[in-house]
């Protein structure tokens, strides 16, 4: 038992980071080789690998790679995936999965608070934001080969029996989410 | 004890391996591993509304039959999950899960709780009891091998408001026969799977699972199970002729856009095993299921769910099969706050051509034929959401049984269920009478925490 422990303690300390990070998650604490992120923060820096820098995203800005998708509403969570975003560069409203499905990868979101004269809470007694995603176009100012620079938020999917699974037992439609998506 | 320790020391290794890896950025997630569960425990308090004569003509039941109050653990679990990036945009991907009962100690499964004799081999607290994988998932969709809740049973999960309650509608959906198995509500072992990626809105599954029985007639227990596939008894050393079958498909297609959700399944049971009701006139045939299934949100704050269901068996002689007949659901979700839902639901089983016959002398169901088996479970609860990964709850379920019906409460889910028999049997030797044409009730009152 002793040996088995020992095997595993090295063959996972001894990987080299950069190729083989290794991810555990337990609830909303998440350990990337080591070190600790909330789940809300791991989720940006994963689906969001290589966030290009601030000049970088007005290059892109420039050339019509950039867009700002907001919502029309206050919520007091994170809107359901079924939520349109009215966005600029001409795009209309959509939903997240159709930002997603044109092409575009979310760089971060924003948070943005109501102005004074409006109700700062919901019934719920949750602080009310408006959702204000920052979105761009893959391609172009990259420096990396294709291959380095595919995000891997493109490659992200709903694992759809766990999806269900969890559904049917009582998960809300967020938690299930978070749970069967690879 | 061994598989514990294991357990222990190499989640201490993921625990230490982490704390001294170095913290460089994240360049390419290569393996990520999540520990996930979820806890359910109720208090409930239930009767089998069992009384001699009524509709069934019953005789004098033996033992406690009317209200028991009980501690129950509903379908708690937990599971690692993860992937590790293969390359190519393909990823190895599993599951391991597991059933933890929280209230009761663990044990081979009592298929009910009035014949202490007529249990089962199966662990369901047993590591790696619950869906359980390895596979390939890319562009392609994902190919799984393990075990799993067949994609009929899941297409249709999430329209169950009352999911692993005393008001499951398992009592009488995907469940031919009545009593606690949900014959096509099912976790099929010994199973590979497609399923594939969301096409717009539209996504499909398909699972088949071997039989893999050296008995002809599907007698014997599958190869590398303790049990009789199906349930119904232990096979090694008896005979697996209560519902044991050979090979299993189960297909699903599943639309969904905006508010609503759609689908439709199909399931086929091979050479279904039930000569211990009659080796002649029942003996083995095909079983297989179909179902269309409608959820739809109104305007956020109301949620319908209809599901509509034909269950088949070929049967040698329809006389005696109590195996065919159709069924519905329907179920509505009204949101009255952010946080509180009230749910109301309603299953109907039609009635079946016949049944096999075998009740105690006197019974409507004493001799084989065609019998008013319908039945009907109204349910109500009311749910309060803490935040997204918590809630309590309470459920009043009610399940009226026509003369010659014995549909149950709590099927597939609930961790203490009801059933039609009475304390008559004798462990080892006989068992007991059951009584039809009961009405069954039950109030519950619990919370779930999921992680």
């Amino acid at each position: 038992m002793k040996r088995l422990f020992l095997a595993s303690l090295l063959a996972l300390a001894v990987a080299p980071s950069a190729l083989a990070a290794f991810i555990f998650r337990a609830g909303d604490t998440v350990y990337v080789d080591g070190k600790r992120y909330s789940w809300e923060e791991w989720k940006k820096i994963r689906d969001n690998p290589d966030a290009p820098t601030q000049s970088q995203t007005a290059a892109s800005a420039a050339g019509a790679r950039a867009a700002a998708c907001t919502t029309a509403i206050y919520y007091d969570e994170f809107p359901s995936e079924d939520e349109r975003f009215q966005c600029t560069a001409g795009l209309g409203a959509l939903t997240r999965e159709q930002i997603l499905e044109k092409g575009w990868k979310v760089d971060f979101v924003e948070k943005i608070p109501p102005p004074n004269d409006q109700p700062a809470q919901s019934p719920r007694g949750l602080p009310l934001y408006l959702y204000k995603l920052v979105i761009s176009r893959y391609g172009g100012y990259r420096s990396e080969s294709p291959q380095q620079g595919a995000p891997s938020s493109t490659s992200r999917r709903i694992d759809t029996l766990c999806m269900n699974d969890c559904l049917g037992s009582g998960g809300t439609k967020e938690l299930c989410e978070d749970r069967c998506t690879y | 004890m061994k598989r514990r320790k294991i357990l222990a020391v190499n989640a201490t290794a993921l625990v230490a391996a982490a704390a001294f890896s170095a913290s460089s950025p994240v360049v390419a997630a290569d393996t990520s591993v999540q520990f996930y569960g979820h806890l359910d425990l109720s208090i409930d308090d239930m009767t089998k509304g069992i009384k001699e004569g009524g509709a069934g003509q019953n005789p004098a039941p033996v033992g406690k039959v009317g209200w028991q109050a009980d501690v129950s653990s509903n379908l708690s679990y937990f599971g690692l999950r993860g992937d590790h990036n293969i390359g190519g945009g393909n990823r190895m991907v599993f599951q391991m899960e597991t059933q933890v009962d929280v209230a009761a100690t663990p044990g081979p499964s009592p298929q009910n709780q009035a014949s202490p004799g007529n249990a089962d081999d199966k662990v369901l607290a047993a590591l790696g009891s619950r869906n359980s994988f390895l596979g390939i998932a890319g562009s392609f969709g994902a190919f799984k091998l393990g075990k799993t809740d067949a994609p009929y049973k899941l297409s249709t999960a999430r329209m169950d408001p009352f999911s692993a309650s005393v008001g499951d509608y398992n009592s009488i959906m995907g469940n031919t026969g009545g009593d606690n198995r949900a014959e096509f509500d099912t976790r099929l072992s010994h199973a590979i799977w497609y399923e594939s990626n969301k096409m717009g809105g539209f996504s499909w599954s398909a699972l088949f699972a071997p039989g893999q029985n050296r008995a002809s007639d599907n007698s014997f227990n599958a190869s590398g199970e303790p049990n009789c596939t199906g349930g119904g008894g232990v096979g090694a050393g008896s005979t697996c002729n209560d519902g044991s079958f050979g090979n299993a498909f189960s297909v699903a297609a599943v639309y969904e856009a905006g508010p609503l959700y759609g689908i439709v399944a199909y399931e086929l049971h091979k050479d279904v095993n039930r000569s211990s009701d009659d080796p002649v006139n029942v003996a083995v045939g095909d079983e297989a299921a179909m179902k269309v299934g409608v959820q739809y949100t109104v305007a956020s704050n109301t949620t319908i769910n209809l599901i509509l269901e034909r269950m088949t068996r070929k049967n040698p002689n329809a006389d005696f099969n109590e195996r065919q007949r159709n069924g519905s659901w329907l179920a509505l979700t009204q949101k009255i706050t952010g946080q509180d839902d009230l749910n109301v639901g309603w299953a109907h089983a039609a009635k079946t051509p016949g049944q096999p016959g075998g009740g105690a002398p006197g019974q409507v169901i004493a001799n084989p034929g065609s019998v008013d088996n319908a039945s009907d479970m109204y349910t109500v609860g009311y749910k309060h959401h803490f935040d997204k990964q918590s809630n309590w709850y309470a459920v009043y379920a009610h399940q009226a049984n026509k003369a010659g019906g014995h549909y149950d409460l709590g099927a597939s889910g609930h961790g203490i269920t009801t059933d039609c028999k009475d304390a008559s049997g004798v462990p080892g030797v006989s068992g007991s009478n059951c009584f039809t044409g009961e009405t069954l009730q039950a109030v519950s009152v619990g919370w779930m925490y999921s992680f």
